[in-house]
């Protein structure tokens, strides 16, 4: 088995344009608001279920937004109020990040779009179907959602939809990295979404992934608590433009922050459940440190995946304690699914969000409900409130169902 | 770091199998020189992850054999999981949550077809869905573009998928007439000749947009197997003349 080999780091790309709709706020300052004053946005939900089996707790984002960009180009109004929630979210969140980098109205760039979602087909059925339609029967085989938004915005990039469970989006941000990286695209968008839907919430609960703490859904999820049982189900869309550095300052653009490298890996031990041993989960660390040619002693906060299961969390905090050596004792970690509920393949993307937000706070946002911490994930936790930190560069760790491990090195601008 | 245009193909393997004879290829015996599937690993999977891990091991048993522990995988598939997912939304329908099956969301969703050959083959490398849709194949190159050159990794298994003829599915997730309906998988070895021991015998072009026309009416008209090989094909007349 080849060991991982060492290359040059690769050049850190610029975060030029921010768009997002999540538990926690529908724009960047809101949600950085609510990640360090430690808000849930977990609460009770409708949601009619004849068996009476579903959690009737997630973190919804609400309202889902009417995508006004999208509508006025490819859909008419009325159809894109019943585009699918999906489809909204994805798109309302890209055209906000492409808009907001100001590259929307510089004709002549090749953009790309790179969408993280992993199971659109799935979702689109179920949509379809509990809204009285046939086309998971019929078969008929339509664009997906990363193609739609393509052409509604006019972009002359490759448009992509990735897919690796819980690490979806950051797969997304990893091609869009490397397309940057080698000229294939003069800029990209990229990140991803997800939404609650009958059928995940029941396939997960059945599974025995959610929490079943439905007696306070706001003290469900909480990851490395001693009594975690579980992840509670959110749902939410952020996306995020990135450019070369060099021509995002050529041009005297926003930087909110810089993509410095990432870093994957595979499990390859089962579909489902989660690996205890975490070998790859470790390799992936490294090999994102190594992408963004950063030591562990540059690491000043580590965003974790934690979603708050018993065996997935101890394994995480081992696999941080390996990667990161002796500097495990002093970064600092904490879950901000413990508030924005588990996005699954936005999680990525939310996450690096929350990095994004520590950087422009200075302020380590909190893993609340962390009452007990468990003895076996021994870290430095950032424990009920934010914790004001000089934090320049951050690590964002994805483990995905089916052992598709990813994780992102961001940088301060 | 320049990504390639064109990439380097050490094996090419395809399976095309009619949607009824999908089953027993489930239990089927382990092709010599593949890495063995984990007992019944292949029992819940769908179609496409079916036949899309015979096809790898169908290539890795023609190669003689390969360490596949550090490669990665790229799946590329067509509208997987629709069978079970056209079952499971009837059943919710009638019986509610408790009637859906824990491996709806694992089998079902786009990375399912790429964690099945990562998880039966034991890959260790990045593993990923891409596309779901009509451009899957369009896609799927141009993600093993961007990745070809990741450290540690010692090749990619580029492997798309579809269900040819598409049938139409009663309420049961039966398929009302499979007369025209074929599974088909095809698995390309992709390993950059610099990192790697392996001579590449075909060097198949990266489609410059997911909105290459071409790709689409060719995958549709002809077949995945029949328009990889004509890539294939062209590129390596290109190269000899």
């Amino acid at each position: 088995m080849t060991t991982p080999t060492t290359s040059p780091a690769r050049l850190p790309v610029a975060i030029t344009g921010m768009g997002m709709h999540t538990p926690l706020g529908h724009d960047f300052q809101s949600v950085a608001e609510a990640l360090m004053a430690g808000r849930s946005g977990i609460r009770e939900i409708d949601l009619v279920d004849s068996s009476r089996a579903l959690r009737q707790f997630a973190a919804p984002v609400d309202p889902i937004p009417i995508c006004e960009g999208h509508s006025s180009r490819s859909l008419g109004r009325g159809e894109a109020a019943h585009a699918s929630r999906l489809e909204q979210l994805c798109g309302s969140a890209t055209t906000t990040a492409y808009r907001a980098s100001g590259l929307a109205t510089r004709p002549g760039l090749r953009v790309g779009l790179v969408l993280g979602i992993g199971a659109e087909q799935l979702k689109t059925w179920e949509a379809d179907f509990l809204a009285g339609g046939d086309a998971v029967f019929d078969g008929a085989r339509q664009p997906c959602i990363a193609a739609r938004i393509g052409q509604s915005l006019g972009l002359t990039g490759p448009c992509i939809t990735v897919a690796a469970a819980c690490a979806s989006s950051g797969y997304a941000l990893a091609v869009a990295h490397r397309w940057i990286s080698s000229g294939r695209v003069d800029a990209c968008l990229a990140g991803g979404g997800d939404v609650i839907s009958p059928l995940a919430l029941a396939a997960f609960y059945n599974l025995r992934a959610l929490s079943r703490r439905d007696d306070d859904p706001a003290k469900a999820s909480r990851p490395f608590d001693k009594a975690r049982d579980g992840f509670v189900m959110g749902e939410g869309a952020a996306m995020f433009m990135l450019e070369r550095e060099i021509d995002a300052r050529s041009r005297t653009a926003a930087i909110h922050g810089l993509l410095a490298g990432a870093g994957m890996s595979s499990d390859a031990s089962h579909m489902v459940a989660p690996c205890a041993e975490p070998a790859e989960a470790t390799r992936a660390i490294e090999r994102a440190l190594a992408d963004a040619g950063v030591t562990p002693d540059a690491i000043d906060y580590v965003n974790a995946h934690a979603a708050g299961t018993p065996v997935g969390d101890a394994a995480e905090a081992l696999a941080i304690r390996r990667a990161l050596g002796d500097a495990a004792d002093r970064v600092p970690v904490s879950s901000t699914k413990s508030m924005s509920g588990h996005l699954v393949s936005g999680a990525s993307a939310f996450e690096a969000v929350a990095c994004l937000a520590a950087f422009d706070r200075q302020s380590l946002p909190p893993t609340i409900n962390l009452d007990d911490p468990d003895e076996a994930c021994p870290l430095n936790h950032v424990a009920h409130q934010a914790r004001p930190a000089r934090v320049r560069t951050a690590l964002s760790n994805s483990f995905g169902f089916g052992g598709s491990n990813l994780c992102l090195v961001l940088k301060a601008a | 770091m320049q990504q390639p245009c064109r990439l380097p193909v050490v094996a090419f393997e395809s399976l095309a199998v009619p949607l009824a004879d999908v089953g027993p290829l489930r239990s089927a015996a382990d092709p010599n020189g593949s890495p063995p599937l984990p007992k019944r690993f292949l029992r819940h999977a769908d179609e496409q992850s079916v036949v899309a891990v015979r096809a790898v091991q169908q290539a890795v048993s023609a190669q003689g054999g390969l360490d596949c522990r550090s490669h990665g995988v790229i799946a590329a598939p067509c509208q997987a999981g629709r069978i079970a997912s056209s079952r499971t939304l009837s059943q919710y329908a009638t019986g509610g949550g408790v009637t859906v099956s824990t491996h709806i969301v694992p089998q079902s969703s786009m990375h399912a077809v790429a964690a099945a050959v990562s998880v039966g083959l034991g890959m260790h490398g990045p593993s990923l869905g891409v596309g779901g849709g009509v451009t899957a194949v369009a896609e799927g190159l141009l993600t093993a573009a961007a990745f070809a050159d990741t450290p540690g990794v010692d090749g990619w298994w580029l492997v798309a998928s579809e269900l040819r003829g598409e049938p139409r599915l009663t309420a049961d997730g039966e398929a009302a007439d499979t007369a025209y309906a074929v599974v088909e998988a095809v698995a390309l070895f992709i390993a950059p000749a610099e990192a790697s021991a392996h001579t590449p015998r075909w060097w198949l072009p990266v489609a410059t947009s997911t909105s290459d026309i071409a790709t689409k009416s060719c995958t549709r008209d002809l077949g995945l197997t029949a328009w990889i090989e004509m890539r294939l094909l062209a590129a390596s007349a290109k190269e000899a003349a």
